[in-house]
């Protein structure tokens, strides 16, 4: 794969972020910083890559550019359920300030928002799930797509998922 | 515009994920602090490890400021604010704090955001009575928290960088009353990187660098990996057992 279809599928990817966000009416605000970080971090990594490419195999280049972006939205958009559902189930912390994380004002004035903090059901393994998903589709279309190397690239992302570490 | 066959499983995972925050007020708000998030994440972990440790004789409590619930800090704060909790614990050599995303000024007078923090308990009454911030000296240890992605390897530099910016006295935390000789912070291991997730395969990995100037650093440190959040702790522990007791 080289870098102009690798640029194609991470572009790809935000497209869809985009589009699925109006679907589901989630406010622009929300998802948009997300989209520019994986905008930013494509095109930092295709000028990198480009001084590197001559002496880098294309297709390890492709495979980290997709990694770098699935990446991102693992850190965006799926830890923050896993940490907030930590913090919240550990009893030494019952009371504390749901507002800290709402920013202030939008609960002021009762105390509901404690509580509902402590009921709220984070779905996290629900996320974890649409991750692996989200991680298998986008293999799926590399290999659909019938790139060069697709194997090698797709084989690469899902080690990295894998959670073995260094 | 006709969805090509491809992108289908692709895009519905998309909606998953994109439908689930949206079901959640507290996880569409958590996307603009999730850096602040992760810190008050491994903060918990810290405090979990203080919480069995046998050489913790006065286990952590948390500080609410004036009395109201605990608040973790969503943004950059100062030690002595009134806007954020933080955990007090004592040991047998002295009474200990941990904060959380406080500004400290460097050795060069530069200003840094320090994701976790813990100094003594005089030297934390001493900021908040006197508006200051801790002295570089007077931070016993030190943890950044990166929930960034894929950890490129400039972090490792940049932490580096801090840990010189941050030096450590050669005297213990509580009885400094001038301006001590500094030391390298890794001649006694104390400072971490923690992240969430390693850096790509093949490329030079900020973690050996930290490790290799014997700081401690972690990746894969979240909930869904308990093997690697118990590492981190011990480590956490080994370090601070040696330097408060």
């Amino acid at each position: 794969m080289n870098i102009r279809d690798t640029q194609f599928i991470v572009r790809t990817i935000e497209r869809q972020f985009r589009i699925v966000a109006r679907e589901v009416q989630l406010p622009v605000q929300t998802i948009q910083p997300v989209i520019d970080e994986l905008a930013r971090a494509r095109l930092s990594f295709t000028g990198l890559n480009q001084e590197i490419a001559a002496e880098t195999d294309e297709n390890t280049i492709a495979a980290e550019m997709i990694i770098n972006a699935l990446a991102i939205i693992r850190s965006a958009l799926i830890l923050p359920s896993a940490f907030m559902e930590h913090i919240a189930a550990r009893a030494d912390f019952q009371r504390y300030d749901h507002s800290a994380f709402f920013g202030p004002g939008e609960y002021e004035g009762n105390d509901v928002p404690i509580a509902m903090f402590q009921r709220e059901e984070f779905n996290t393994q629900q996320l974890d799930s649409f991750f692996s998903d989200l991680v298998l589709g986008i293999n799926q279309y590399i290999r659909e797509s019938g790139f060069p190397g697709a194997a090698l690239v797709t084989g690469r992302i899902a080690q990295y998922f894998s959670g073995e570490g260094e | 515009m006709a969805l090509p066959a491809r992108e289908a499983a692709m895009r519905n995972a998309i909606r998953g994920i994109l439908g689930t925050i949206g079901a959640s007020p507290t996880l569409s708000s958590a996307l603009t602090n999730k850096g602040y998030i992760y810190s008050a994440y491994v903060a918990t972990l810290i405090v979990d490890g203080l919480n069995q440790a046998p050489w913790v004789l006065r286990k952590p409590v948390v500080e609410n400021p004036r009395g109201g619930p605990f608040r973790f800090p969503m943004g950059r704060s100062e030690i002595y604010s009134t806007t954020a909790s933080w955990f007090s614990f004592g040991t047998a050599t002295g009474d200990w704090e941990i904060h959380l995303c406080c500004n400290c000024s460097g050795a060069s007078g530069m200003q840094h955001e320090l994701d976790i923090l813990l100094t003594a308990t005089q030297i934390a009454e001493d900021c908040r009575q006197n508006q200051r911030q801790p002295a570089t000296h007077e931070i016993v240890f030190l943890v950044e928290c990166k929930n960034v992605g894929a950890i490129d390897y400039s972090l490792g530099r940049e932490f580096i960088g801090l840990c010189y910016e941050l030096p450590i006295s050669s005297e213990p935390a509580q009885v400094i009353l001038r301006r001590p000789l500094w030391r390298w912070r890794g001649d006694r291991k104390l400072g971490a990187l923690v992240a969430t997730l390693p850096p790509l395969s093949g490329r030079p990995s900020a973690f050996r660098l930290v490790s290799a100037r014997n700081l401690i650093a972690h990746s894969w440190v979240e909930p869904s990996n308990p093997a690697f959040v118990s590492s981190f702790q011990r480590d956490v522990m080994d370090v601070l057992r040696r330097a408060l007791t």
